[in-house]
């Protein structure tokens, strides 16, 4: 591919532009698509970008096929193919908004493509194909380089990305080993694995609800499988989580060597990534880390960190913890103190949406002490005064009633408002 | 639908906005204690400088 650097920076120009743009074109005070959606900036894209080339110029890696998961991470994405100058065949840019908050016109190279597919969707890799018009006979695809920024990216807004608060447990051991061994289950049980859903059920004829729930209730994830159990007499317990969803679609479209780039929250990558024995993680000042993750069965676990130092080398951290430069401090606290005002914002806006159904413009402060009428109607549900309210009952059987944060659901709070 | 649905929907809505939340709160501590360092690093030139 071999992009000349006029060539490249052309493409980056497009993104910057498409970046800076009005996110409603119709609003002059609309923020930009980057503030509105949190796409990578370009500083950090660079940064991330200079990274990756530096582990790329020390390890062995044939990377051919790309797929950015989800788009808000465009700009980093280029970058790392561009500054690299990664030699690709297929690049993806995929988001499930790609209709309505990408950069349509985001275009390395005739290998490039967008799609528009819910990186949890059950036929995934189906659906990238067939979007992807390759040609018929190609029934598979993989990816050797494979991005993801869910917390950067805003690119999930029409769905959120719910993925669970569960690390995983990843072991070598046999299922059923691992469950005699490390989490002490004396009772008989029966192992029944399904690969299509990668899901696990355990069974017991002896074992209680209790007896399983007290040594199960915890174990939500084995190796990326969904676990359930289930004793003789009551119902199957456990749940499909989004993260093995996720995972499975990755492992589906990954090749054998491929590497995993995620930039985002450290917890949130060991969540999803807790199998990949090779990382470098790359320490920033900048709120979220950046990793680089691969499969190599023939090494052992190896995490190593990294940082740049005072004069821009790429340093091991040994103790993984960021260090703080005097050089630059000034600049440092300046961008700091960015952060912790776009942090603080969050959270007030996360105060306003709290589900407890509280709105009004009269400043935050004011809101918590007033009135909750989501939550009082709760209370009242549960206590059953009202369950059998013959207006309340009729209100449900209209099935008008959706997530409480929705637009739709306005005519419900005007209900409650009423009852009052 | 019945009011067991709407309360477990809504307490799994709670649920999300509670994880969501900590998160960002948890994000907000990391950076203002990197700010504190920061700050005394500054003002006293000491600290961890490698």
């Amino acid at each position: 591919m071999n992009l000349q650097n006029n060539e490249k920076e052309a493409i980056y120009k497009q993104i910057l532009n498409f970046n800076n743009s009005l996110s409603d074109p119709s609003k002059v005070t609309s923020s930009s698509y980057q503030e509105a959606y949190y796409y990578v900036n370009d500083e950090t894209a660079k940064n991330m970008a200079e990274f990756f080339e530096y582990i790329l110029e020390n390890n062995t890696s044939r990377i051919k096929n790309i797929i950015d998961l989800t788009f808000g991470s465009g700009n980093l994405t280029s970058h790392l193919i561009l500054d690299s100058n990664i030699d690709a065949e297929l690049i993806v840019f995929n988001d499930i908004n790609s209709d309505t908050k990408a950069n349509q016109t985001l275009k390395i190279n005739n290998a490039s493509s967008i799609t528009g597919i819910d990186i949890l969707d059950l036929e995934f890799k189906l659906k990238l194909i067939e979007s992807l018009n390759v040609n018929p006979d190609i029934q598979d695809i993989k990816f050797d380089l494979i991005v993801f920024n869910p917390q950067i990216g805003g690119s999930y807004t029409s769905g959120e990305l719910k993925l669970e608060h569960i690390l995983p447990v990843v072991s070598d051991k046999s299922i059923e080993n691992y469950i005699k061994d490390e989490l002490g289950v004396q009772f008989n049980f029966n192992i029944e694995p399904n690969n299509v859903d990668k899901s696990i059920l355990i069974s017991s004829d002896d074992a209680t609800k209790n007896d399983m729930k007290d040594k199960l209730d915890r174990f939500k994830i084995f190796n990326y499988y969904d676990v359930f159990y289930k004793s003789k007499r009551a119902k199957e317990e456990g749940e499909k989580s989004n993260i093995v969803k996720l995972r499975k679609n990755i492992d589906n479209i990954a090749s054998d060597n491929h590497w995993m780039v995620f930039l985002g929250e450290k917890k949130i990558f060991n969540n999803i990534f807790a199998d990949y024995n090779i990382v470098w993680h790359y320490l920033t000042n900048e709120g979220k880390d950046f990793f680089i993750a691969s499969k190599d069965h023939n090494k052992q676990k190896a995490r190593v960190c990294y940082e740049k130092n005072e004069i821009n080398v790429f340093m091991v951290n040994d103790d993984c913890q960021r260090t703080i430069t005097l050089i630059g401090s000034e600049q440092n606290l300046e961008k700091l103190f960015g952060y912790i005002n776009g942090s603080i914002s969050t959270i007030v806006n996360s105060l306003k949406e709290n589900p407890f159904g509280v709105e009004s413009d009269d400043g935050l402060f004011n809101n918590m002490l007033q009135i909750k009428p989501f939550a009082n109607f709760l209370i009242n549900a549960v206590l059953l005064s009202n369950m059998n309210d013959k207006k309340f009952i009729n209100f449900l059987n209209k099935n008008e009633i959706y997530n409480f944060n929705s637009d739709e659901n306005k005519s419900f709070k005007n209900f409650l408002k009423e009852e009052k | 639908m019945d009011i067991q649905k709407i309360i477990v929907e809504f307490v799994e809505e709670f649920k999300n906005w509670k994880d969501k939340f900590n998160n960002e709160a948890d994000n907000l501590i990391k950076l203002l204690d990197e700010a504190e360092k920061l700050l005394l690093i500054k003002t006293f030139k000491v600290g961890n400088t490698k």
